[in-house]
């Protein structure tokens, strides 16, 4: 804040109409605008506390929330292709998926933030290094002029975003913008390109170290690692720049085993269906929150 | 509205000194008296603000382009493999997430930054046991960190396996465009780490992809 100094008017000053104006000018607060007054005065009593700034909260519970796993639900390695996702759900057939009602309409400066955790444990199985088509494994020297398959530790099961944009009927569930269901062809493969998992998080379908490598060569047979309950978590950004999005549901979905793979030159998750063979995931409780609000 | 009128001018009057000081110091007055309590009650409202008048949002949907590692790539054959950070390729120490510039967060007004930056990570740590590695072997994790003008505001140990990861760092940053990085690291190989199949192609060590952001600036 500026603080006007100038000095009074003595006897025998001589009092034109310039001089005067000059003084009344002083007075006329010209920094007294609408940026000081009005948008840098947010904190008048005429704005609302709440729900203009932050415009919509929700989060639930999803899966099985047994947090000792006394039970889990089980999700088996997909091996017919191209495969559904597994929507989460609570082992009865009851599909976790956030219901937001006759719709949540996400406009235009506004962004819709999506965060997700699940406790899950993979099995991986016999078939990560089975010759007949597994990518879970390289060959690598074993030190005796042999190769020795060794876990690449690649494979995943992948979790990501599904919404409803239709109807509050919540039945025509699609990835979100950015996310692929990996469904589309990858030469001998289904999967998806990286730059179409923008909505996912993976977690390791199993872990096998070498055992003892020595300069360079893996004599000995891998050493399996012991999976446990981890938790694994994701987050999504919707920002709308124009426009408004109606959303009626959201839910988390899961697939695998899936794998890395590249073909000219692109990378890809694709379904591993013969690492997926005997492998498995169980899963239990977690949970799904949105936030959304302005950006600006 | 109130008037404040020291002293009316009126024709034929004298005029003093006083005339005139009191009349400014009573303006004075009425001004410093006009608060923002006494506006009008539509005058400033939520729907009248102006645009990141007290926050700005930064949201990245795919960071870099298409959400992958793309400064560090390793060619390998088509396959399991990814295009990714192998040993061959790798300089060593911490390497930006993406090729292009620094990430600019433009008309930051200065005052409280919130990032959140989020993807998968892959790093291969199947080697970390080796032969004649003395502990504390060599276990894997792909490092990550993000800097604020060259500040490091979060840092994480990161993934140590095929995982998702996010990391969230939070700082008070000056008035002005902010330059931030999104940056990542791997330990070098031990002596023991067999590093190419038998095919003579160099192991991806690790790779980072399906990566976006969130920042949120607020300055009141």
């Amino acid at each position: 804040m500026s603080r006007i100094t100038d000095g009074p008017i003595t006897a025998g000053d001589a009092l034109d109409a310039a001089s005067l104006n000059t003084r009344f000018a002083s007075y006329t607060q010209t920094d007294l605008n609408a940026f000081n007054h009005r948008d840098a005065a947010h904190d008048l009593p005429q704005f609302a506390e709440s729900g203009w700034l932050l415009t919509h909260a929700q989060s639930q519970d999803i899966g099985l929330n047994h947090w000792k796993h006394s039970s889990s639900v089980t999700v088996n390695g997909m091996t017919v292709m191209p495969a559904d996702p597994h929507p989460i759900e609570d082992g009865a057939g009851n599909v976790s998926e956030m219901s937001f009602g006759a719709g949540l309409s996400v406009g235009a400066g506004e962004v819709l933030r999506a965060y997700w955790n699940l406790s899950a444990k993979a099995t991986q199985g016999s078939n990560w290094n089975a010759a007949t088509g597994s990518l879970g494994y390289y060959e690598l020297p074993d030190g005796s002029g042999g190769h020795r398959k060794t876990d690449t530790w690649g494979g995943c099961w992948v979790f990501y975003l599904q919404w409803d944009i239709t109807s509050a009927a919540r039945t025509n569930y699609v990835a979100v913008p950015l996310q692929s269901d990996c469904k589309a062809a990858v030469g001998a493969y289904y999967g998806a390109p990286l730059s179409s998992t923008l909505a996912s998080s993976v977690m390791p379908s199993g872990l096998r170290y070498a055992t003892d490598p020595d300069a360079g060569t893996v004599p000995s047979v891998s050493t399996e690692s012991t999976q446990r309950w981890r938790g694994i978590s994701g987050a999504w950004y919707y920002p709308r720049d124009a426009g408004a999005q109606v959303i009626y549901g959201l839910r988390v979905v899961l697939k695998g085993v899936m794998h890395p793979y590249q073909l000219s030159g692109v990378n890809y998750l694709v379904h591993d269906t013969v690492y997926s063979n005997g492998a498995s995931l169980d899963y239990n409780g977690g949970n799904l929150a949105v936030l959304k609000h302005r950006v600006k | 509205m109130k008037r404040w009128a020291q002293r009316e001018a009126t024709a034929g009057a004298t005029i003093s000194p006083d005339a005139i000081n009191d009349e400014l110091r009573a303006q004075q007055s009425s001004v410093t008296t006009l608060d923002r309590d006494q506006l009008p009650g539509n005058y400033i409202d939520e729907a009248r603000l102006k645009d990141y008048a007290i926050l700005r949002g930064y949201v990245a949907t795919a960071h870099p382009a298409g959400g992958q590692q793309d400064v560090v790539v390793y060619d390998v054959p088509d396959g399991n493999m990814w295009d990714a950070c192998a040993y061959p390729a790798y300089p060593g120490g911490w390497q930006d997430a993406s090729a292009s510039t620094a990430t600019t967060l433009t008309g930051f007004k200065g005052g409280q930054l919130h990032i959140e930056w989020a993807g998968n990570g892959y790093i291969f740590g199947s080697m970390a046991s080796g032969l004649n590695v003395p502990l504390p072997m060599s276990p894997r994790y792909l490092g990550l960190r993000i800097t604020v003008n060259g500040v490091v505001i979060a840092e994480k140990r990161g993934p140590g396996c095929h995982e998702a990861f996010r990391v969230i760092g939070s700082t008070l940053a000056p008035q002005g465009d902010l330059s931030v990085r999104f940056q990542w690291r791997i330990e070098g190989p031990s002596q023991d780490d067999a590093t190419e199949t038998t095919a003579g192609t160099s192991v991806p060590q690790a790779h980072l992809y399906s990566m976006r952001y969130l920042a949120i600036g607020r300055w009141r």
